[in-house]
């Protein structure tokens, strides 16, 4: 490998110290030599001639310049003497700058005795001193020293690197840490402290709910009991609750209430071996020889391989719960004993109307039994086809609105093995916040008197049609009768003469007053009529001048006075207040002296929730033995002519009226002082 | 008054068409009197009516208690088809209650006539028929 001269690179390809990779010192390593004289650099090269060695030449201080600006060298070769710069004085230049401060010179200098150079040399930095001519053989070992020397400090110089690297990196990353473990101790801390609140809340709620937790480690071979351990089992667990299982799981079972110990202890043996089991209700006896009922349940915690890890166990203070189970079921016992005791047919139902319970009598009745108890459409094999969706719907309407239930429909009596009538009724039972809890529901029969209402129904309706029938075809002989005896008299009478008048008036007379009885009969038979129809409220006081109105020419012949005070609205069928008014009006207008204009008022007055009438005159008045007989049928005081003529049928009419809404009627009188009748009728509204 | 004006009267009663026609004449109305007695007859009126509207007399009297075909539903029928909705209803009964009266009205009838034991009444009749037939004239002018 020879040198080829100084490096010719120009100046701007010059790669910086910093992008050349670290001289590995297996590397070449540069050596500057500087003469003025070619000849000489050439014999140097040539001494130095290794492989090791880069020869630099330069043949004068500019040149050597640039190559040491160029490249990093290890020794220098210099000669003192050169033309634009003596060597010493670019040894001067080459000590000033920094970078190559330290590169060790060597100085060939022809001269012997240039002592003073050798000082000035040695000042500049220079580290040894040749004479020309050089000997190959000392050159080339001094060269190799400092070939040596500049490995050594290269090597050095790399690791130095190496190691301030390492370092700057330890520190950075000792930083991080730092700063990684500040972090984490905020994060934990903020953790730590929502751990501990959610644990305090979690306490407070057991200790509220009367819970408590027991934790069984099977890895540590521990049993953990929570703090309030004692405050719900009544007892102190040992090595307070941290402590060995066996010992632990003795210690319960001896405060177990002997009835319960065997579900117990067959549940703990599933807990211990960590497997899952259902909830279990026993009775503990703590040291403060309570009785207490505790509901426990846990959960099995394993590991990935399916091992048992922990258990984990709560207990529930259920004392209070069992025992309000226990009054209540009490008070459900003492409830059926007395319902199948009775003779009557009693169901229950749960709020939302399910059946739950049917007495001794109703199985008897019925043969339902338990397998009917829910929805009441379970009912339909005995109700009566045409009542089941009516009593059902009915059910349902007060289950809505919590209304006492009330309908009528017909069970199958498989005593008779026909339909009876049956009332139902159902009552709804509230606690104390008026929120219902119950139905309580009773069957009576009231098959007879249904039968007899029904029949007592065609019954009427059958007089009905007939009286109507037959007032009609009474009513058209008599009428034949009485008129044409008229029309007789009329043209005939006074050709026959004699008392044939008299006795055709007689005629006349009974054909008219048999006419009278008999429309009065068919009113008074309609009156009792069970019809239908919808009563409505009454203006009494329109009414009232209607009457007044219909019996105005009797008010202007007998110059009479009829007036009223404010009258009601009552809860009556129009046509039946109008009859009460003209015959109890009219009879008052009738039954008066002639020379006295006849005086009646009527007034009302609210007693006991319904209208007491009364319509006041003062005629002739009725004597007290009297008074109960007037208002018999056809009952009369009076001699049926003359003035107080009548069929004695009109109170009779007017008591069967009054009756028909569950009124009364009756009258007050002293003989010739007038007479008031009272009567009663419903307010409006009711009925 | 138009000349012979025409009375419809359903009346199965001799006795009872006998006293109309003495309470008409006494009236001194001067009538011609068509009979219906019984519910053949009515049917054929009923038809006859249907197409001859000159077959509508002045007053139709009505007897509610006209067997098989009674009163009423010779009225109802007459309302419904629209017939003879000139003429003027007069019904006659022996029946008081209301309910009668309340049903009849519902049927456009006019004139409740009530059929008492009282001779002097039922002539009253033929006033009635006289005032109607003279406010039919008025009406008509």
């Amino acid at each position: 490998m020879s040198s080829n001269g100084p490096p010719q690179t120009p100046a701007s390809s010059i790669p910086s110290r910093d992008e050349c990779e670290p001289v590995k010192y297996l590397d070449r390593i540069n050596i500057l030599i500087v003469d003025d004289e070619p000849k000489n650099l050439t014999v140097l090269e040539t001494v130095l001639d290794d492989p090791g060695y880069r020869i630099v030449r330069a043949s004068s201080a500019d040149q050597a310049l640039l190559a040491l600006i160029a490249d990093e060298f290890a020794l220098l070769i210099l000669d003192i003497r050169m033309p634009d710069m003596t060597g010493l004085e670019l040894a001067h230049m080459i000590k000033e700058r920094m970078k190559t401060a330290r590169v060790p010179i060597i100085f060939l200098t022809a001269y012997y005795n240039e002592d003073q150079h050798v000082l000035e040399a040695y000042s500049t930095g220079a580290v040894d001193f040749l004479h020309k001519p050089v000997n190959p053989a000392v050159l080339r070992s001094k060269v190799a020293v400092f070939a040596e020397l500049h490995r050594r400090n290269l090597e050095n110089t790399q690791i130095n690197k190496e190691l301030l690297a390492e370092v700057a990196e330890r520190r950075r990353v000792e930083e991080q840490l730092q700063f990684l473990n500040n972090t984490l101790e905020k994060r934990v801390r903020e953790r730590t402290e929502e751990l501990w609140e959610k644990e305090l809340r979690l306490r407070q709620a057991a200790d509220a709910a009367r819970l408590t937790y027991v934790e069984l480690d099977f890895q540590q071979g521990e049993i953990r009991t929570a703090e309030n351990f004692a405050s719900v089992m009544g007892y102190a667990p040992p090595e307070n609750g941290r402590g060995n299982i066996a010992a632990g799981i003795a210690c319960f079972v001896q405060h177990v209430d002997p009835r319960d110990r065997k579900p117990v202890e067959a549940a703990l043996k599933m807990f211990r071996e960590g497997k899952p089991g259902p909830k279990l209700d026993y009775r503990i006896v703590g040291d403060d020889h309570r009785e207490r009922w505790i509901e426990s349940a846990w959960v099995v915690e394993r590991n990935p391989l399916g091992k048992a890890r922990r258990s984990f166990l709560t207990n529930l203070d259920v004392t209070d719960r069992k025992r309000a189970q226990d009054q209540l079921r009490e008070s459900e016992e003492r409830f059926r004993q007395l319902a199948d005791s009775m003779p009557q047919m009693v169901w229950t139902a749960r709020a939302d109307g399910e059946v739950d319970y049917y007495n001794a009598r109703w199985h008897e009745f019925t043969g339902f039994g338990p397998e009917k108890y829910g929805d009441l459409k379970n009912w339909e094999p005995i109700l009566h086809p045409e009542d089941f969706v009516r009593t059902v719907e009915s059910w349902k309407e007060c289950l809505r609105n919590g209304d006492p239930h009330r309908v009528e429909y017909r069970f199958w009596d498989r005593r008779t093995n026909r339909y009876s009538w049956h009332l139902g009724r159902a009552l709804p039972f509230r606690d104390d916040g008026g929120t219902i809890m119950k139905w309580i529901g009773t069957c009576t029969e009231i098959d007879e008197q249904k039968r007899t209402e029904e029949d007592l129904r065609r019954a009427n309706q059958a007089l009905e049609h007939f009286a109507f029938a037959a007032s009609h075809d009474l009513q058209e002989p008599l009428r034949n009768v009485a008129v044409y005896t008229q029309l007789l008299r009329k043209r005939y009478g006074s050709s026959i003469g004699g008392q044939a008048n008299d006795f055709m008036q007689v005629i006349i007379d009974g054909a008219q007053r048999m006419s009278r009885l008999v429309s009065d009969l068919l009113a008074y038979t309609s009156v009792a009529g069970l019809d239908r129809e919808p009563i409505g409220t009454v203006d009494t006081e329109k009414l009232f001048e209607q009457v007044s109105a219909d019996l105005h020419q009797v008010i202007r012949e007998r110059r009479a006075e009829v007036t009223h005070d404010p009258l009601p609205r009552v809860y009556v069928k129009d046509v039946h207040l109008r009859q009460l008014f003209q015959n109890l009006i009219g009879n008052a207008l009738k039954y008066q002296e002639d020379e006295t204009p006849p005086k009646v008022h009527v007034t009302a007055l609210k007693v006991d929730g319904q209208w007491q009438f009364s319509v006041i005159d003062n005629g002739i008045g009725i004597s007290p033995e009297y008074q109960e007989q007037v208002f018999g049928v056809f009952r009369r005081l009076h001699v049926n002519e003359g003035k107080y003529a009548g069929t004695g049928i009109g109170l009779a009419i007017c008591q069967r009226i009054v009756e028909r809404y569950g009124g009364r009627i009756w009258v007050e009188s002293k003989l010739g002082a007038g007479a008031t009748f009272y009567f009663t009728l419903p307010a409006e509204g009711g009925s | 008054m138009k000349p012979q004006p025409l009375i419809v009267l359903t009346e199965d009663n001799a006795a009872d068409v006998f006293l109309v026609r003495s309470a008409l004449e006494d009236a001194g109305i001067d009538f011609r009197l068509h009979v219906i007695s019984d519910g053949e007859q009515a049917l054929r009126f009923l038809q006859t009516v249907e197409t001859d509207e000159s077959a509508c007399p002045e007053i139709l009297m009505v007897d509610l208690n006209l067997p098989k075909l009674s009163g009423t539903d010779i009225l109802q029928n007459l309302r419904e088809n629209n017939h003879c909705a000139g003429s003027t209803i007069i019904v006659l009964s022996s029946s008081d209650s209301p309910k009668d009266r309340a049903r009849v009205a519902q049927l456009g009838v006019e004139h409740y006539f009530l059929k008492t034991a009282s001779l002097d009444e039922f002539m009253k009749l033929g006033g009635v028929v006289r005032r109607v037939l003279e406010s039919r004239d008025e009406r008509q002018h």
